[in-house]
């Protein structure tokens, strides 16, 4: 029983760890107390039976027999020592079979997320196989095999060249998911700087289900009108009437495909206690409400009238920005309590003006409840669709026309009760009497960002059938086969060769798509969409 | 209120599957509060307790009271935390182990925690009680009072249907627990200090002095 080893806490992330510290330490008090009181004792005691029964000896003279440290001993150490050792050799970062060390990073993130939820008290079920799931997901990436159907074996060869030439826009944009936060700091006036984790604030990562699945942590995504932010809140936002403003600008490197936020400053705050307010900004670019989306500005002490002069940054593509929302919150930091809510502003991406780059003032709004009633979307589908026309390519290739989904990725899917959700896409070409035209991609599981890089041929068209018909692509959840929305491409016109349907509820942007294949053949036309829940039901 | 001011400091730990209501279970004991909603415990946390004990004997003699300050070990159930709550097995004297009435697998698992306690313990025969919780969930039970009797026996555990939510059983059976700890603390601390003196039938006294060793109850390694 020489010195024992240390634990492997490493699984365990940053505010775990706290959390467990701070526990120790009020045991640490607790014992200081217990060593007075036996002090005392021993002067006062005469009896050594009954001072070792008063004393607890009995139970450390048996528990030495096999122990030679007690447990908070060797946890504490176990902690500590962990921290000294936070710089992990790159080896272990790239090392997969290390297991859940080398997913520190990724791991430290998701987890930060989850401890929002745990600080909070906030309900959570963590679902450890899920979020172990959605982590190694994480780590891995997609392997982008371009898959197609057996059909179009012919065509192989075309459409695999151009997935290869995509593979690297796509790796990289999955890696936004490893994003560390980044800011700038302001040399100048003192301030609280919180750590990302001695926030407390209502503003949830996950639904709340029964409360969520969440951790989880697991949390733990869409809406493209009203406030996104309370759809993920969970409690009460205070009673604070909101006031004021904040100013910022917006970048967007094209090359770098990066978002810069630039939060300036806020005025006429309101006074979340007694004449006071210590704010601080938190930016969600949505539909991404999980850790790796939040970032926050610096707390400021007793203002209403903050400065911050930081800068976010996130890595975002081109084409998924005009989907995005980004929120932008400012809170009230209260030590001992859930932080208070001071007002927000939302900004749809898809309508800024990226020429504007010079900050702008935006009055703050009240936080919108959302009833689930409203959740329209579940996420953004990332796609490319063309329309080959009969014999353009020449020798009479193709003998009919072609239309080519090239489904890429779905961005920001809703975590369900386990955790990142498993997904699979379906698609169909409508009028569909045979029922034979459906193709769907594998499942990929635990992901809320799943890339699936797969690309569906439907042939058999001429040009003059496009108005006439639907691509409808859906989402689906297996076990048991649930239907998550999806988007459907189409003229709009509510008419099929002369029949009314009912599957051509496109929406505006739908439309648009669906134009813009019938006016470029033979190109690609890149698009996001939202996965829409709306879709109507037919009866077929 | 830990503030020396007490006779006795006893830690007691309470394990078992994740949600089976062991955080409920001390909330109730030392706050005579219930919540309802699930609040994951982060590895470890603890509660205390000021509590009097007076022991009984079997010839009528009553103990004085004796102040207890209890530090209730609260773990977490969670797989991801089972290293971290295992190493602070070795710091209680006795265990809580709970299983929730309206889960089989989580009956089932007492198999596990039983042999966990073994393990990781401060001896191999540690003082347990064995909590079948929830029981105010009438409709939604899944594990039959026999059975579990049955499996309190073959450890020779006491077996308590408690309920966190309205109360039922939880203070018996931590005051059952903190009993069995006293007396084997009596028995441990004789047994090393075998005095000459007389040795009585049953052996239960009052907690002061030389206290004979128990010689049908011998679960006590010292």
């Amino acid at each position: 029983m020489e010195g024992e080893p240390l634990l492997d806490l490493c699984h365990l992330s940053e505010v775990e760890q706290t959390v467990i510290l701070n526990v120790l330490q009020r045991d640490a008090e607790l014992r200081n107390k217990e060593e007075g009181r036996i002090r005392k004792l021993q002067q006062t005691v005469s009896d050594p039976l009954h001072l070792r029964s008063l004393s607890g000896a009995w139970f450390e003279e048996e528990r030495s027999k096999r122990y030679q440290k007690g447990g908070t001993d060797v946890v504490n150490a176990s902690i500590r020592h962990k921290k000294r050792e936070k710089d992990i050799p790159l080896t272990a970062i790239f090392d997969k079979e290390k297991g859940n060390c080398s997913q520190l990073h990724e791991q430290q993130e998701e987890h930060k997320s989850t401890e929002r939820e745990l600080q909070e008290n906030a309900s959570v079920r963590e679902d450890d196989k899920s979020r172990e799931e959605k982590e190694s997901e994480k780590q891995d990436g997609e392997s982008p095999i371009p898959v197609v159907t057996p059909e179009q074996q012919s065509r192989t060869r075309h459409i695999t060249k151009n997935n290869a030439a995509e593979e690297n826009c796509l790796k990289e944009s999955v890696g936004e998911s490893g994003d560390k936060e980044w800011r700038i700091l302001p040399s100048t006036s003192p301030s609280l700087q919180m750590d990302s984790e001695g926030d407390v604030d209502s503003g949830s990562t996950e639904l709340d289900y029964t409360r969520f699945g969440s951790v989880s942590s697991l949390a733990s995504h869409h809406m493209m009108n009203g406030s996104l932010m309370s759809l993920y809140s969970v409690g009460d936002f205070g009673d604070v009437v909101v006031s004021g403003r904040i100013q910022f600008s917006l970048q967007y490197d094209v090359k770098k495909e990066e978002l810069y936020v630039h939060i300036i400053r806020c005025q006429e705050l309101a006074s979340a206690r007694k004449n006071r307010s210590d704010p601080y900004v938190k930016v969600y670019l949505l539909p991404d409400n999980t850790s790796r989306s939040k970032k926050k500005t610096a707390v400021k002490r007793k203002t209403l009238n903050p400065v911050y002069d930081e800068t976010m940054k996130y890595k975002v593509r081109k084409l998924d920005l005009q989907a995005r929302v980004l929120s932008m919150s400012v809170w009230h930091m209260e030590r001992m309590r859930r932080n208070l809510f001071l007002g927000e502003v939302e900004v749809r991406l898809g309508q800024w003006d990226w020429s504007e780059s010079q900050p702008t003032w935006h009055n703050l709004q009240p936080r919108v409840k959302l009833s689930p009633d409203d959740i329209i979307s579940r996420g953004t589908i990332l796609f490319s669709i063309k329309f080959v026309p009969p014999h353009s390519e020449g020798s009479g290739c193709p003998p009919t026309g072609e239309l080519h989904i090239w489904l890429r990725e779905i961005v920001g899917l809703l975590p369900t009760k386990r955790g990142a959700p498993s997904t699979f896409v379906k698609s169909v070409v409508l009028p569909d009497e045979s029922g034979v035209s459906g193709q769907q991609t594998r499942v990929v599981r635990g992901s809320v960002n799943p890339v699936f890089n797969h690309t569906m041929v439907y042939d058999g068209f001429q040009s003059s059938d496009l108005i006439q018909a639907c691509a409808e692509i859906t989402v689906w959840s297996p076990h048991p086969s649930t239907c998550l929305g999806g988007v459907r491409l189409s003229t709009g016109s509510g008419v099929s060769y002369s029949q009314a349907v009912c599957w051509m509820d496109s929406t505006d942007d739908e439309i648009s798509v669906w134009s813009s294949v019938i006016q470029s053949p033979n190109s690609w036309v890149d698009t996001s969409l939202p996965v829409r829940t709306n879709l109507q039901l037919c009866s077929d | 209120m830990s503030d020396g001011d007490y006779d006795y400091l006893i830690k007691f730990l309470a394990l078992g599957d994740s949600g089976v209501g062991k955080t409920s279970f001390l909330y109730q004991y030392t706050d005579c509060k219930f919540n309802s909603k699930f609040i994951t415990t982060v590895g470890i946390d603890f509660r205390e307790k000021r509590v009097v004990y007076k022991s009984n004997g079997p010839d009528g003699t009553v103990g004085r009271g004796q102040r207890i300050h209890i530090q209730l070990w609260d773990t977490a159930g969670q797989e991801r935390f089972r290293s971290l709550t295992t190493a602070f097995f070795r710091d209680a004297m006795g265990f809580l182990l709970l299983f929730d009435l309206t889960n089989e697998q989580s009956f089932l698992n007492v198999r596990n925690w039983m042999s966990q306690l073994q393990t990781h313990a401060y001896c191999e025969n540690p003082d347990i009680v064995l909590c079948g919780n929830k029981s105010d969930l009438d409709d939604q039970r899944a594990v039959k009072a026999e059975n579990a009797r049955e499996l309190a026996e073959k450890y020779g555990v006491p077996y308590f249907e408690t309920s966190a939510a309205n109360g039922e059983n939880v203070s018996r059976a931590v005051e059952v627990l903190l009993d069995l700890i006293m007396k084997r603390m009596e028995r441990c601390v004789d047994k090393s200090w075998i005095p000459d003196g007389t040795v009585r039938s049953n052996g239960h006294s009052t907690t002061s002095l030389a206290e004979p060793h128990d010689a049908e109850h011998s679960k006590c390694s010292c």
